[in-house]
């Protein structure tokens, strides 16, 4: 199951602050890494769906 | 004396006096101004009152036949116009007024009557605020009270038809005016009170107030009061109020103003609906912008962005450690190498081949090297090895002590 976008965006923000200050060993950063992108691709899957779920409804709020 | 013929009872004395007044016109139907005084509405339904001016003073009395219709409550102090006959109470001994009609002075008897009901179902608290309940906002199903003929029945459907809103109407015809008004109106309004409707609206245009009498009748107001459904009342004009006007939930000036008030805008509704249906895309489309704009932000970060940054740090660990491992090993490597070159040489000299160089020869048979005479004997063919080529030889003779050989 996808996580909730909340929870993986907050999840991906405290991955980018871990790389950002650098404290973690290769292998960890590679891990987070993978796991950040991964996130990212979740959120942006899940918007995309909101916004293609958003002009749909009002597409059809156009119509009525 | 007490034989004379004149001698009369006072019964006929009575009926002369009696005869005497009802003879004179100026004392039949004769409209009197007074106060009134000793005023008694007897339990028998008649009314006993004296008129009185400065000076002098008459009885009176009000039958229940006329009473009846008298719209207000006579009251002691109160200036009227009473109308009647000057008749002789023949027991009492007295003339008295006989009254079939009483007008208050200066103001009409209507008006007396409005204002004391009004007064009186005031004090009731029918009039309160708090009995007034909120018309329906969305109604479907309204009753109409009032004249099949009338311009209000007429004005107040053309208006309700352009207010854009779909509503059923339930007309319960009633006469508006007139001595029959009243049982009609309210016939009509319990009619609608075993509906199933969402507001009523009684409706009559202008008139006097004669005219729009039936309103202001007690049996009216009660009925409306005792309404289950939200009441709008709009009888006459805007400066014209009735007292089923105040004792209705809402009152109307008009019956064109009664449908704008009871029937909802349905073009003002339509567009507030769009209003919150664009509100509600703009709320949800800044939702998602601002998770979006959150997602891009952090997805451009550097980090993500440009993720070889992530190796820069091991990177340059790992060269930096490349470089002195490579440096350390190459001294390593030229120390082994020096150290490796005695031993080269060492190994060099112990390559048969190299020994040729220094003239010496190598005799060979298809066996193998030659290492004693006693493997020769003349006529033996070997091969010479030198150290840039070979050579065939025949042995010629074989000796104890290296001569005596022949090529």
């Amino acid at each position: 199951m996808e996580p909730k976008f909340e929870a993986a965006l907050a999840r991906l923000e405290e991955i980018v602050d871990s790389l950002e200050a650098g404290d973690a060993d290769l292998e960890k950063a590679l891990k987070l890494f993978e796991e950040g992108i991964s996130l990212v691709r979740v959120c942006d899957k899940q918007l995309k769906e909101a916004e293609q779920k958003l002009e749909q409804l009002n597409a059809q709020g156009e119509e009525d | 004396m007490l034989e004379d013929s004149r001698l009369l009872t006072v019964s006929q004395l009575t009926d002369h006096i009696s005869r005497a007044i009802q003879a004179n016109p100026k004392l039949i139907d004769v409209t009197v101004a007074g106060e009134l005084s000793n005023f008694v509405h007897h339990s028998s339904g008649h009314m006993y009152f004296s008129l009185k001016d400065k000076d002098c003073s008459i009885k009176g009395v009000m039958f229940q036949t006329w009473n009846r219709r008298l719209p207000f409550v006579p009251q002691n102090g109160q200036h009227v116009y009473v109308r009647g006959d000057v008749v002789v109470y023949k027991k009492g001994g007295n003339y008295q007024l006989n009254a079939y009609a009483m007008e208050p002075a200066g103001q009409g008897a209507l008006a007396l009557a409005f204002a004391q009901l009004k007064d009186r179902l005031a004090a009731e608290g029918l009039f309160a605020n708090e009995r007034k309940r909120p018309l329906p906002a969305y109604p479907r199903r309204i009753g109409l009270v009032t004249s099949p003929q009338a311009a209000a029945l007429q004005d107040f459907l053309v208006t309700a038809s352009q207010q854009g809103w779909p509503v059923d109407f339930e007309l319960a015809p009633a006469i508006v005016q007139g001595e029959r008004g009243a049982a009609s109106v309210v016939a009509a309004l319990e009619l609608l009170y075993s509906r199933q409707l969402d507001a009523i609206v009684i409706t009559r245009g202008g008139g006097s107030l004669e005219e729009l009498w039936v309103f202001n009748e007690e049996i009216v107001a009660r009925t409306v009061a005792a309404s289950p459904i939200p009441v709008v009342s709009a009888i006459g004009h805007e400066t014209d109020f009735t007292i089923c006007d105040f004792v209705a939930d809402a009152r109307a000036a008009t019956p064109t103003a009664a449908a704008r008030l009871v029937i909802p805008d349905g073009r003002r509704l339509a567009s507030e609906l769009a209003r919150q249906r664009r509100r509600l895309a703009a709320a949800v489309a800044a939702l998602v912008d601002s998770r979006r704009s959150k997602l891009d932000h952090l997805a451009s970060r550097p980090i993500l962005s440009r993720p070889l940054q992530i190796l820069l740090q091991p990177r340059q660990n790992l060269d930096l450690g490349a470089y002195r491992f490579k440096t350390v090993f190459t001294r390593l490597l030229e120390q082994r190498r020096h150290g490796l070159g005695g031993t080269a040489a060492r190994l060099a000299d112990l390559n048969p081949i190299s020994v040729l160089g220094r003239g010496y020869s190598i005799v060979r048979d298809e066996k193998g090297i030659i290492k004693k005479i006693s493997q020769l004997m003349p006529g033996k063919l070997v091969t010479i090895q030198m150290q840039d080529g070979q050579a065939q030889a025949s042995i010629l003779a074989v000796g104890g002590d290296g001569d005596g050989t022949e090529i």
